[in-house]
């Protein structure tokens, strides 16, 4: 029988040793693929090696969260929220900065957002209290916390389509109640240019749920 | 190693990578197993697309005894509840109610009838047959009842005489039952929470439930066996504050 992991992990000088514990802690990267990773490491050039190390520590230094929509940013306001070309009177409403991301690269959509960073998740006890909706409601209830100054006239409610996500929409629809906006939430169910047969279950159940009228 | 089919319903999730879940499932036949279901989310996997939280299907799983994470390897999403986001009373009763289940059962011991009992309750909840509060209250006596923490409803648990119907009474948690002399010099030690005599007639009729029930007295006594599970679990629920508030 060879040497157990246990034996083989010391065989790791202490700063090597480091860098693969270090590696194992990101998502989806095991044991193996970390020391992968920290051997590419020391066998790369120098300049390419600190590279990532400074554009890691420029991503946690610099890169905050926008102080109107909460996006990820490296510029207070974010990119979207100072670009006067923009709808400022709608507001789409997400839970990660992800989701922002996935939205904007349709190229689709050229109101604003807000990212509430996370869901209401009872089980996890988040509520209401633990994401930025007292923030977003500022911004409906007092346009100078707009940009632009800009009234908002449109909520878009682009949560994820499960329990959680649709709670939280709940909420903030209850929320919205009584207050002069229009609300409306993102068309969910079949994905256009699929075919039916290939569709699975969850969606096929969602979409059955979602049905709309034909006029 | 053969695999284990039984009807589930998802009452915890994680996202484990973008493509795989970690799960708690609560099972007929086999009770609460957690599993990691790897590739879950991918369009071809056998898994309906993704297990997603409150559904219920039928899975298909490995359960090592070495191990306490089985290995789900198939999930054929059978009902989904829709009812539940359509007000948030609704939405906060099914997640307690879920948590409830969880936190009160071991792994892998069955308690087909609290299955039952929970999928009646999301059931009930989703088509808005019964108010939220209703339905929780019988979900709680139906956990206290199955995992053998019922509380004593005919006789003082100080003295042993049989209780009166009406009156002010106490709740000793740590004695599992009323008694109508809390202030006894003697008594053993422990909270004694002030209940009216109506709660307890009302807990007397949940082996039967009757509908005739006012929701005030529904509202004290989910209260009061939120606040008996919360003593015999040792922790509060995440979910009960957004329905009864922090204790
Ligand atoms: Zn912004």
């Amino acid at each position: 029988m060879g040497p157990g992991p246990a034996a083989r992990r010391q065989a790791f000088p202490g700063t090597v040793e480091r860098l693969i514990a270090e590696f194992a802690k990101l998502p989806g990267i095991g044991r193996r693929s970390a020391e992968r990773l920290a051997f590419h490491v020391l066998k790369s050039e120098p300049g390419a090696a600190l590279g990532l190390a400074r554009a890691i520590q420029d991503v946690k230094e610099r890169v905050r969260h926008c102080s109107v929509c909460s996006n990820l940013t490296d510029e207070d306001p974010c990119a979207i929220c100072a670009d006067p070309s923009r709808d400022r009177g709608t507001i789409l409403v997400v839970e990660q900065p992800k989701d922002l991301i996935a939205l904007e690269q349709t190229g689709m959509y050229k109101g604003l957002y807000h990212v509430l960073m996370g869901r209401l998740s009872p089980l996890d006890g988040i509520g209401p209290g633990d994401l930025t909706i007292a923030e977003f409601l500022a911004r409906i209830d007092d346009p100078k916390k707009n940009p632009g100054g800009v009234s908002v006239r449109e909520v878009v409610l682009g949560l994820n389509p499960n329990v959680e996500g649709d709670g939280t929409a709940l909420y903030l629809a209850e929320q919205l109640k009584g207050r002069a906006v229009q609300v409306t939430r993102l068309a969910r169910g079949l994905p256009s240019g699929g075919q039916l047969e290939y569709a699975n279950k969850a969606v096929l159940a969602d979409a059955i749920q979602g049905r709309q009228r034909v006029d | 190693m053969p695999s284990t089919r039984d009807q589930a319903l998802c009452i915890r999730h994680w996202d484990w990578s973008e493509t795989s879940q970690t799960v708690s499932l609560f099972t007929r036949d086999h009770g609460v197993i957690r599993g990691i279901a790897k590739g879950a989310k991918r369009d071809k996997a056998p898994f309906s697309g993704g297990i997603e939280l409150l559904t219920r299907g039928e899975v298909v799983a490995i359960l090592k005894p070495s191990s306490d994470l089985a290995t789900i390897t198939a999930w054929d999403l059978q009902e989904t509840f829709p009812g539940l986001t359509r007000s948030l009373e609704a939405f906060h009763s099914a997640m307690y109610i879920a948590d409830v289940a969880r936190h009160s059962l071991h792994d892998r011991d069955p308690h087909p009838a609290l299955f039952d009992a929970l999928l009646t309750a999301l059931r009930h909840l989703s088509s808005a047959e019964l108010p939220p509060r209703k339905v929780v209250l019988r979900f709680l006596w139906a956990t206290l009842n199955e995992c053998g923490w019922r509380p004593e409803l005919q006789r003082d648990v100080l003295s042993g005489a049989p209780l009166p119907n009406s009156g002010e009474l106490a709740f000793a948690p740590s004695l599992g039952g009323f008694t109508s002399m809390p202030d006894a010099a003697d008594s053993p030690p422990g909270p004694r929470w002030r209940v009216r005599g109506q709660t307890l007639a009302l807990l007397r009729t949940l082996d039967h439930p009757a509908d005739n029930a006012d929701p005030a007295s529904i509202e004290r006594a989910g209260k009061l066996l939120n606040a008996y599970l919360t003593t015999v679990l040792g922790r509060e629920l995440p979910a009960a504050a957004p329905l009864f508030g922090k204790l």
